[in-house]
């Protein structure tokens, strides 16, 4: 018998609300009990705001979300509070930005700020000024990021869905290292004003869910559409040994060739010739395009190490820039073409589990490295050519920690990483979802 | 602001990735007009058709 309804899914908490069998009113105050809570442990959420919830809950509408709490990253302006994206001021008026619209439409009430790494530039989460975010399964180990609170907030059941955002695979790094499922919505496909990914053409809003169907759920929210389940069983793989599945922990690795293997669809082996340039030029891009909106002002009021990142970004050369551009363009002509083969692209979501905060270092076959790049490597493809991807929880490593395949799928083929993600989860039952 | 010293720190963890793109051969990353490089983060209609694909 479950005792708290944050213990219930996304979709469960909306049946119950829908049906009277629980009411919004009392859904909202467990769950923002359940953030005092647990926050303190995890860290996930920069800001609740009761009134401006209740508020929020008072003038529901009838929806598939309606009277559902979820958070959305500081990436987001609310009508009562500006973005901030993880620093100390609003970086951009309150309003109701595309997401809060979408939000709204499908009744959700939005109860909280998750927090996240400041600017969304690294994939650990551990620069913020609220400090590190955790990992709901050892809160000692990174959530990951940027959008880590978004993950933990989920993956520590202080709500049943969020918000993030994936710039360079801030949605499916922190969801592979924190053992939810975590969709990157395709470039452009729904309204960007008040996003902070407005400034940057490798930007997208993404969703969380313990599971596939509750990403499911949050997506057709954010998407106003239905996404009706469909078969996973028949969708065809594509496997790119290189550089996805090099310099891999190998329990890592092989978690994810078995949950492959599981699934019984078509593998085809592919060859992306020019992968190995996605993390330079994404690297480039991102390094420019998420702080070129930053006011100078603000700066010295940044994490030493965000300044630092901000200098270095400063020195990109415009040689460089323009090569990147090219690569992209080829990049991406690349992936349509995979695309004519397969349904899917897989490779690990992360190459390793995630790292101590105390000792942020992965522990690769090479050596041992610091996440960013090897992170940026598995994810930035995908952002540089615009199309959805997903990480799906498949098995736990022998630390105990989450580990994430990561699938990739066409422009606007969300529904068939969705399908996917829940034959795979069908295939490997009792998989994650932590505490 | 960042100290030089963190700053080239910062250098010396990225560069290395980053300087390949300084050694590309350009005439395999043609301009493709319809991409639209740098700006347009999916292809365009055409190119989506070419491989048998609708804009979403």
């Amino acid at each position: 018998m479950t005792s708290h309804p944050q213990d219930l899914s996304l979709r469960d908490q909306a049946a119950a609300v829908a049906s009277g069998q629980v009411s919004a009113s009392e859904l909202l105050d467990a769950t923002l009990a359940r953030i005092e809570e647990r926050n303190p442990t995890y860290n996930a959420l920069a800001a609740t705001f009761p009134d401006e919830s209740r508020a929020m809950l008072s003038q529901a509408r009838p929806g598939p979300l309606s009277g559902v709490p979820v958070t959305v990253k500081d990436m987001f302006s609310l009508p009562w509070r500006g973005y901030r994206n993880g620093t100390r001021r609003a970086l951009a008026p309150p309003g109701a930005s595309g997401v809060f619209r979408r939000l709204r439409e499908a009744g959700a009430v939005v109860v909280g700020v998750d927090n996240q790494h400041e600017l969304g530039l690294g994939t650990t989460g551990l620069v913020s000024v609220h400090g590190p975010s955790a990992n709901p399964s050892n809160p000692a180990h990174c959530a990951g990021g940027s959008s880590g609170g978004s993950a933990a907030a989920v993956g520590a059941h202080m709500v049943g869905g969020s918000v993030g955002s994936d710039s360079g695979g801030s949605t499916r790094l922190p969801a592979g290292w924190s053992g939810v499922v975590g969709l990157k919505l395709t470039f452009g496909a729904l309204p960007y004003d008040g996003y902070s990914g407005a400034n940057s053409t490798l930007s997208a809003p993404g969703v969380f869910g313990r599971d596939g169907a509750d990403a499911r759920l949050m997506a057709e929210a954010l998407l106003a559409r239905t996404m009706p389940r469909g078969d996973g069983s028949t969708l065809r793989i594509g496997i790119v040994r290189s550089p996805f599945w090099s310099d891999i922990d190998p329990e890592v690795e092989a978690a994810c060739a078995a949950a492959i293997t599981a699934t019984g669809c078509e593998v085809e082996e592919l060859e992306l010739r020019y992968a190995d340039l996605a993390a330079p030029a994404g690297g480039v891009r991102a390094s420019v395009e998420l702080t070129v909106a930053v006011p100078v002002d603000v700066l010295p009021e940044l994490d030493q190490l965000t300044q630092g990142m901000i200098a270095y970004a400063a020195r990109v050369p415009a040689l460089r820039l323009a090569r990147a551009d090219r690569v992209r363009a080829r990049m991406r002509r690349d992936v349509a073409a995979a695309f004519t083969r397969v349904d899917l692209l897989a490779w690990p979501s992360n190459p390793a589990p995630a790292p101590p905060i105390a000792d942020p270092v992965l522990q690769l076959p090479s050596g041992p490295v610091l996440p960013d790049l090897p992170n940026l490597r598995q994810a930035v493809i995908a952002n540089l050519a615009g199309i959805p991807g997903i990480s799906v929880p498949v098995g736990r490593h022998s630390s105990g920690l989450p580990i994430g395949l990561q699938l990739l799928g066409r422009w606007g083929a969300e529904a068939t990483l969705l399908d996917a993600a829940e034959h795979f989860e069908q295939l490997l039952p009792g998989v994650p979802a932590a505490p | 602001m960042a100290s030089d010293e963190l700053v080239n720190l910062i250098a010396a963890n990225f560069e290395p990735v980053m300087a390949a793109l300084d050694a590309i051969d350009l005439a395999e990353f043609p301009l493709e007009p319809d991409l639209d490089p740098g700006r347009a983060p999916r292809p365009s209609a055409a190119v989506l058709a070419t491989a048998g694909l609708e804009a979403p």
